[in-house]
C-alpha cells in the first residue's frame, strides 16, 4: 500500500514540472577571482526583474547556485547577482510562452553590458528554447573598499627635488674642502689658478663660502650671468691680497 | 561597445579618490546588525555540527528575520530575511532544528525552507499550495534507534486563508526530495484553529472550531507517521484558553510525549490530556493559587525525545509569580505535581533544557539565576546577576537556556534573555556576556538633538560681552588667572599626550573637533532611544512611552528644541521629554489626528505646523506663543494625488491646487532641507565666467505616478507654477522612486523598461537649475533689486540641464550630505538595498554638465568635467558602509559637524549605521596620516644639522676674516 502511494506521489512529481513554467538555475563556478565560492556570505542573492512586476529574489543555495524555479512572467528579464565582496556580470533572460503547453520557456540568455543598448549583448547561452536553463555566472571584479594611507617612507622623502638639492649642496660644502686638502700641493695650486681665471670658479666658491663674508661676496653673479668675461675691478686686488697673505 | 564600461571606470579612477581609509574603517563608523525581537517559540541553542560541541543561538525575530548568533560575543554569523526583507507585523513563523543533521528549517508564509545551520545557505525549499499559510511546523522525532545520517522529516500544517482552500498536513522529506504523504482536510474553516503534534509513531492533527456554535471539544485525528493513513479519531474536552507554544492547544511535540493543555481565563485548574494514549483522557490539574488571581500560564518542556516526561507551568499572578513542575505518567496518561517553586514578586522567566537523561529548569529573575532539576526541588546552582545596568525594563520576558553539567554537582548555565526593553543578552552563570539592542530594529522616526549641555566658556564669554567693558575686562583677567591654576598640570600632561598617542585618545581628540551629535529615535514599540551619533552609537538613554501613548496611536514626528524633545503622536497628542535624560516633562492630550508635522520659521522660535488627516495645515497648539513668519508656504498631498499650496502666516490660506493628468497621482513631494547653506551663488567655469545658480527656497519637487509612467514636476511652491517637467515611461512596478533636492539641483532614480527594446535598467537622473543658459548672465532678474513671485513678469523659468545615468542596481532612498557652510562639495547618499550598502556618489561624477559624445575641452577639464558615459559604475571605494552589510535602511540623515569638512551620517530602518564623511577630504583637520613622531624627528634632525654646521660655518668666517 505504502509503495503504491509512493509511486503515485512520484508520478505526480513527474507530472508537475511539465505544466510549470521555465526554471532558471545560475551556478557560481570557482574562478581565478573567486577561487572558493563556498566562502560567499549567506546574504548573496540574485534578482530577476521582469519589467512587469516586482523583482523576484533567490538566495544562494548549498552547492553555490541560485534557482528561480517558476518564472511565469513573459518578456525580457534582467538577472543581477549581488554579493558583498564581488561584482557579477548582468544577464538578459528572455522568456516566452511555451508553444506546446501552458508554461513558459527560456528563449534567450545573454551577458549584457550596462549603459549600452539592450541588443548589444554577449554570446548566446541558449540556442533553442528550453524550459530549464543552467547558467554559469561570471565574476567581473572583486570589490575593493579601502584606500591605503600613504605612510612615511624615507625613500620618497629622498626623491623630493628639494632634498636632492640640499644633499648636493651639503656634499659641496663638506666634501670639497676635504678634497682640496687631500690633493698634492702642485695640483692644488694649479687648480686654484684655474679657479681664479674661470668665472665658474667664483660660482663654486660662492657655493662653498655660503655667503659668510668670504671672497665670494665679491663675485659678481649678475655680471657672470650677463655674459661678461671680465670680473669687475674690485675683484682683482682683493684676490691678490689674499694670495699674498697666504 | 563593452569598452564604454571600461572607459567609465577609468574616468572615475582619475578623480581624487574619496574612499574610506583602511585604518579609519570600523573606527569612525558603527553598525548594529540586527534581527529584531526574538520570538520565544523560535529561539534555541543548537549545535550546527555533529563533530563539535559548540552551539550557536538561532532565532526568528518578529520581523521575520532568521539569524544565527555566536553565543560567545553576540556577533551575527548569518541572517536571512524570510520575507525578502525585514517586515513589520510579520505573520507567524516557525523554526525547528534537525537532530544531528546540521540543518535548520523555517516556515513562514507559504515557504518551508531548510538552511545550512553553519553558513546560512539554503538547502531546499518547499512551497505550500496557494491560498494556504503555514500554521505549524514539526520535526518528526526519529526515536533513538535511527542513527544513520538521514535528515529528519518535517511535518507541515498549512491552514486555509479563505473558504475555498483546504487545510493540508504533509510530511516532507528532510533531504528536500518532496512530500512523503499529504492529509487534506476540507472541513476546516479559516476561522477555526488547527495544530499538529508528532510522536515517533503517530502524527496528531488537532482542530477546534471557534464562534458561537463552537463545542468545548477539540477533534484529534491520529495519523500513522510513516504512511499518513488515518489511525483514529477522537474528541477531547478542552478549555477556551490554549496554553501551548504560540497559543495552541498541543504542545511538547518535540519531546515524545505531546499533550493538549488548556485553561479557562482566570481559572485555577488546567485541563491536560496526553495524546500518545490511544484514548486521551482529560486530567484536571488544580493549581496552587497562593491566594492570587492567576493572570497567565505558560508551559515549558524540554525538547528531547530521550528526556524524562516532565513539564513546568509558569504561573503569573497579580503580584507574584511561581511555577509548578509536573511529571507525566506515559502509561496511565496522568500527570502529577512533583514540586512547587516559590513565588517571588520579581518577574521571572523560565526555561527548560533537556540534556541526556535529565531535564533542567532555569529560573531567571531580575537579580538572579537559579537552576533546578526536574526531579526534585533542590537548587543545583544559584548565581547573582552581575554587571547589569540598573535601568527599568531589564526583567526578562522570555529566555532560553543551555545547561552543561561539569562533574557531579557543578553546572554551567548560559541564558539568552529577551528583556522587556528589547535587549537580547546572554548571561553565563549570572554574568552578562553581551547585549544586542534589538529594539533599534523598530525605529521609524529620528531627529538630531544638538549639544544638550551649554558650554561653560561660551556662557562666560556671553557674560563678558553683555556687561560694561571695564567689568568685562576685570572678569576676563580673573578668568585667565583661574585658568593659570590648571597650567602646571596641563604642562605635566603634555609630554604624556605626545608620547602616548593611543587610538582611543585620537578618537577623543577627533570627537572634540567634530562635536557631539545625539540622535533621538522613536520606535514602533513606543520607545524613545537616544544614541550618541558621533561616538560609536553609544546608548544614552531609553524611555518607554507606551503608558503615555493611547492604543492605536503612533509617533509621527520628533522635534528637538532647546534641550526638549517634542514627540507628536498620530492622535494629536504631544509628549515633551528632556532631551538629555529622557524624562517625560509633560503630556498634552490630542486635539484631533494629524498626518504629518512641518516646521517653519517663526518668531521667536520655529513654529510647528500640524498637517491634519484631511490635509489642512494648522499651527500646533503648543506653539501658541510662537508666530510663524509671514510668507511661509507649505505643500501638502491629498490621498487622491493632488497637491495643494498653503500660505501660512497669521492665518492659513490655500493658494493653489495642482491636479495632474487623469490617472496620474502625486505620490511624493521633496523640498530642500531646512539647513541647506549655499556657499557660492554661481558656478565658475573654466574660462572664469560664471553660470549663476537658480537658488530659490520655494522650489519643490512633486513625483507623480500613473500605472506605469513617472512624471517629475518642479514647482514654485508660492504660486504653484510648474517650472519644469520630465516624464519617464514604463516604470517597473513595485520599485522605489527616491528623490532628493539641494542647492540648485535635484536627483531621482527609477527602474524602467524600455518600451521599444524591453531593456531593463535603473537610472539616476541629475538636473541642475541655472538662471540663464549663458555665462555671466543673470537672465531677466539680473538688474532687479527685488522680485515678486506674483508680478506680471514673474514667469521666469530656470535653465534646467539634466543628464541620466544607468546605475548597476536600484536605489531605495536618496539623501545629501550636509556641512555647516556648504563650502564642502556635496555627496549624494544612496541606499542600495540589494548590495545592503550606502554609497556616497560625489557630485563631480554626478554632474549634469558632462560633455556628451566628445572629450572635454581644456576649460571644461579645468572645471573637472569628464566625458559623459551612460553607465555610472558605483565604485566600491565610495561605499560608506564598506564591508559592512547594512540591511533594511529606510532613511539616511546627514547633519553638519563643527568641522566644515565633515558631515555626520546616520541611517536607520532595520539596521542602524552611522559614520562621518569628508566629501572634499579632511582639509581642516589632521588625519591619521599626520605623524607626530615624523614631525618631531624632522625638527630634531634640523636642529642637529644646524648644531653640526655651526663650527664649520664659524671656522669659515674666522678664516675669511683672517684672510682679509
Amino acid at each position: 500500500m505504502a509503495m503504491f502511494l509512493y509511486a503515485l506521489v512520484a508520478v505526480a512529481c513527474q507530472l508537475v514540472p511539465s505544466v510549470l513554467a521555465a526554471t532558471l538555475r545560475v551556478q557560481i563556478p570557482s574562478s581565478s577571482l573567486l577561487p572558493n565560492p563556498n566562502t560567499l556570505p549567506a546574504s548573496t542573492h540574485a534578482t530577476l526583474t521582469s519589467g512587469y512586476g516586482p523583482p523576484i529574489k533567490a538566495v544562494l543555495r548549498r552547492g553555490n547556485y541560485f534557482e528561480f524555479p517558476d518564472v511565469t512572467t513573459v518578456g525580457s528579464h534582467l538577472l543581477d547577482i549581488y554579493t558583498r565582496d564581488y561584482v557579477f556580470a548582468p544577464y538578459r533572460i528572455d522568456v516566452s510562452p511555451s508553444p506546446d503547453s501552458a508554461g513558459t520557456v527560456i528563449t534567450g540568455a545573454w551577458e549584457i553590458y550596462r549603459g549600452t543598448r539592450w541588443t548589444d549583448r554577449g554570446v548566446a547561452f541558449v540556442t533553442a528554447p528550453t524550459d530549464k536553463l543552467d547558467l554559469s555566472a561570471k565574476v567581473l571584479a572583486k570589490k575593493d573598499f579601502y584606500e591605503q594611507r600613504q605612510g612615511f617612507n624615507p625613500l620618497t622623502l629622498l626623491k623630493s627635488p628639494m632634498i636632492l638639492l640640499g644633499i648636493v649642496a651639503l656634499v659641496f660644502t663638506v666634501g670639497m674642502p676635504k678634497l682640496m686638502e687631500n690633493l698634492d700641493p702642485e695640483t692644488r695650486a694649479e687648480y686654484e689658478e684655474m679657479q681664479k681665471n674661470s668665472p665658474m670658479g667664483g660660482l663654486t666658491r660662492a657655493m662653498q663660502g655660503g655667503g659668510t663674508g668670504g671672497p665670494a661676496e665679491n663675485f659678481d653673479l649678475a655680471g657672470f650671468l650677463a655674459g661678461s668675461s671680465k670680473s669687475s675691478g674690485t675683484d682683482k686686488p682683493s684676490e691678490g691680497i689674499r694670495e699674498r697673505k697666504r | 561597445m563593452r569598452w564604454y564600461g571600461v572607459l567609465s571606470i577609468l574616468a572615475s579612477l582619475l578623480l581624487p579618490t574619496r574612499a574610506i581609509f583602511a585604518d579609519d574603517a570600523f573606527h569612525i563608523d558603527y553598525h548594529h546588525a540586527l534581527l529584531g525581537s526574538p520570538q520565544a517559540h523560535a529561539t534555541f541553542f543548537h549545535k550546527p555540527q555533529t563533530s563539535t560541541n559548540a552551539s550557536l543561538l538561532y532565532t526568528i525575530s518578529d520581523k521575520a528575520v532568521l539569524g544565527a548568533v555566536n553565543p560567545k560575543d553576540g556577533s551575527l554569523l548569518w541572517r536571512q530575511p524570510l520575507a525578502g526583507r525585514p517586515v513589520n507585523n510579520a505573520s507567524s513563523s516557525f523554526l525547528v532544528a534537525g537532530e544531528r543533521d546540521g540543518q535548520i528549517i523555517s516556515g513562514y508564509g507559504r515557504t518551508v525552507a531548510c538552511w545550512d545551520a553553519l553558513n546560512g545557505r539554503l538547502v531546499w525549499d518547499y512551497t505550500v499550495p496557494e491560498g494556504t499559510t503555514i500554521h505549524g511546523l514539526q520535526a518528526i522525532p526519529v526515536g533513538g534507534s535511527n542513527t544513520n545520517d538521514l535528515p529528519q522529516d518535517i511535518l507541515v500544517l498549512a491552514t486555509p486563508d479563505h473558504s475555498n482552500a483546504h487545510a493540508i498536513l504533509s510530511r516532507i522529506a528532510g533531504d528536500g526530495s518532496g512530500t512523503r504523504w499529504e492529509h487534506k482536510d476540507s472541513s476546516l474553516s479559516p476561522s477555526s484553529s488547527a495544530s499538529i503534534a508528532a510522536s515517533s509513531q503517530h502524527v496528531y492533527y488537532i482542530t477546534k472550531s471557534h464562534g458561537l456554535l463552537a463545542s468545548s471539544k477539540a477533534k484529534v485525528v491520529t495519523l500513522d507517521g510513516t504512511t499518513g493513513h488515518e489511525a483514529g479519531q477522537t474528541s477531547v474536552a478542552v478549555d477556551s484558553d490554549p496554553l501551548g507554544d504560540g497559543g495552541e492547544y498541543s504542545t511538547a511535540s518535540c519531546s515524545g510525549f505531546p499533550f493538549l493543555i488548556s485553561a479557562d481565563k482566570g481559572s485555577k485548574s488546567v485541563k491536560f490530556s496526553l495524546l500518545t494514549n490511544p484514548n486521551p483522557k482529560v486530567v484536571g490539574l488544580t493549581l496552587d493559587d497562593k491566594g492570587e488571581d492567576i493572570e497567565d500560564i505558560t508551559v515549558h518542556h524540554a525538547c528531547d525525545v530521550t528526556a524524562p516526561t516532565h513539564f513546568l507551568l509558569h504561573i503569573r499572578g497579580k503580584t507574584c509569580q511561581w511555577a509548578e513542575i509536573y511529571h507525566v505518567d506515559v502509561k496511565s496518561g496522568g500527570a502529577t505535581r512533583a514540586y512547587l517553586l516559590p513565588a517571588t514578586e520579581e518577574k521571572s522567566a523560565f526555561a527548560a533544557t533537556g540534556s541526556g537523561s535529565s531535564v533542567y529548569f532555569t529560573r531567571s529573575t531580575e537579580s538572579e539565576v537559579i537552576l533546578y532539576s526536574s526531579e526534585s526541588h533542590g537548587q543545583l546552582g544559584r548565581w547573582q546577576k552581575t554587571s547589569f545596568r540598573a535601568t527599568p525594563g531589564i526583567s526578562p520576558s522570555h529566555t532560553v537556556a543551555e545547561v552543561v553539567s561539569k562533574g557531579k554537582a557543578s553546572f554551567a548555565v548560559r541564558l539568552a534573555e529577551t528583556s522587556q526593553s528589547g535587549n537580547w543578552s546572554l548571561v553565563r552563570n549570572g554574568e552578562l556576556l553581551w547585549t544586542r539592542p534589538e529594539m533599534l530594529a523598530y525605529v521609524n522616526i529620528a531627529a538630531w538633538a544638538e549639544d544638550a549641555g551649554p558650554d561653560a566658556l561660551a556662557e562666560e564669554l556671553d557674560l563678558e560681552s553683555s556687561v560694561n567693558p571695564l567689568t568685562g575686562y576685570i572678569h576676563r583677567v580673573k578668568r585667565h588667572l583661574t585658568d593659570l591654576v590648571s597650567l602646571p598640570s596641563y604642562l605635566q600632561g603634555v609630554p604624556e599626550t605626545i608620547v602616548k598617542s593611543s587610538p582611543e585618545s585620537d578618537a577623543i581628540a577627533r570627537r572634540n573637533l567634530v562635536g557631539t551629535k545625539t540622535v533621538i529615535l522613536g520606535s514602533r514599540r513606543h520607545e524613545l532611544i537616544a544614541l550618541d551619533a558621533t561616538n560609536a552609537g553609544v546608548f544614552q538613554w531609553q524611555t518607554d512611552l507606551s503608558s503615555h501613548i493611547s492604543p492605536g496611536a503612533e509617533m509621527k514626528s520628533i522635534v528637538v528644541d532647546e534641550g526638549r524633545a517634542h514627540v507628536y503622536l498620530s492622535d494629536g497628542a504631544l509628549i515633551v521629554i528632556n532631551a538629555s535624560n529622557g524624562k517625560v516633562i509633560e503630556h498634552q492630550s490630542g486635539h484631533g489626528p494629524l498626518s504629518n508635522l512641518v516646521r517653519i520659521p517663526g518668531g521667536p522660535a520655529p513654529a510647528a505646523i500640524k498637517v491634519e488627516a484631511d490635509g489642512t495645515p494648522r499651527p500646533a497648539e503648543d506653539s501658541a506663543a510662537v508666530h510663524p513668519l509671514e510668507g511661509n508656504t507649505v505643500v501638502t498631498i491629498s490621498d487622491d494625488g493632488k497637491a495643494f499650496g498653503w500660505a501660512i502666516g497669521q492665518s492659513v490660506e490655500k493658494t493653489w491646487v495642482l491636479e495632474p493628468r487623469d490617472g496620474t497621482k502625486i505620490i511624493n513631494a521633496v523640498a530642500r532641507a531646512e539647513h541647506d547653506p549655499v556657499a557660492s551663488i554661481g558656478k565658475v567655469l573654466g574660462d572664469r565666467s560664471v553660470l549663476y545658480k537658480y537658488l530659490s527656497p520655494n522650489v519643490a519637487l512633486l513625483i507623480a505616478e500613473s500605472h506605469s509612467d513617472l512624471t517629475i514636476y518642479l514647482i514654485d511652491a508660492v504660486t504653484g507654477a510648474v517650472l519644469h517637467t520630465s516624464t519617464h515611461q514604463a516604470i517597473v512596478p513595485g520599485t522605489d522612486i527616491p528623490a532628493v533636492m539641494s542647492e540648485n539641483w535635484y536627483a531621482y532614480s527609477f527602474t524602467s523598461r524600455d518600451p521599444a527594446t524591453e531593456g531593463i535598467a535603473t537610472q539616476l537622473v541629475i538636473a541642475e537649475l541655472y538662471e540663464s543658459s549663458i555665462p555671466n548672465d543673470r537672465g531677466p532678474l539680473g538688474s532687479r533689486t527685488n522680485f515678486s513671485e506674483f508680478s506680471v513678469d514673474a514667469g521666469v523659468r530656470p535653465h534646467v540641464i539634466s543628464q541620466a545615468f544607468t546605475i548597476p542596481e536600484p536605489i531605495s532612498s536618496l539623501a545629501v550630505s550636509q556641512t555647516a557652510q556648504g563650502i564642502t562639495t556635496r555627496q549624494v547618499l544612496a541606499t542600495l538595498p540589494n548590495s545592503n550598502a550606502i554609497v556616497g556618489i560625489p557630485r563631480e561624477i554626478l554632474d549634469a554638465r558632462r560633455p556628451v559624445d566628445r572629450d572635454p575641452t581644456a576649460s571644461e577639464r579645468e572645471e573637472g568635467l569628464m566625458r559623459y558615459f551612460a553607465n555610472l559604475e558605483l565604485d566600491p571605494k565610495h561605499f560608506l558602509t564598506h564591508a559592512r552589510e547594512v540591511v533594511g535602511v529606510r532613511k539616511i540623515m546627514a547633519s553638519p559637524s563643527l568641522l566644515e569638512s565633515t558631515s555626520v551620517i546616520f541611517a536607520f530602518g532595520h539596521d542602524v549605521f552611522g559614520t562621518q564623511i569628508a566629501p572634499s577630504l579632511a582639509f581642516d583637520v589632521l588625519g591619521k596620516g599626520f605623524n607626530k613622531g615624523q614631525l618631531a624627528l624632522t625638527v630634531v634632525a634640523l636642529f642637529a644639522g644646524v648644531l653640526a654646521l655651526r663650527p664649520l660655518a664659524r671656522k669659515k668666517t674666522v678664516e675669511g676674516r683672517w684672510g682679509q
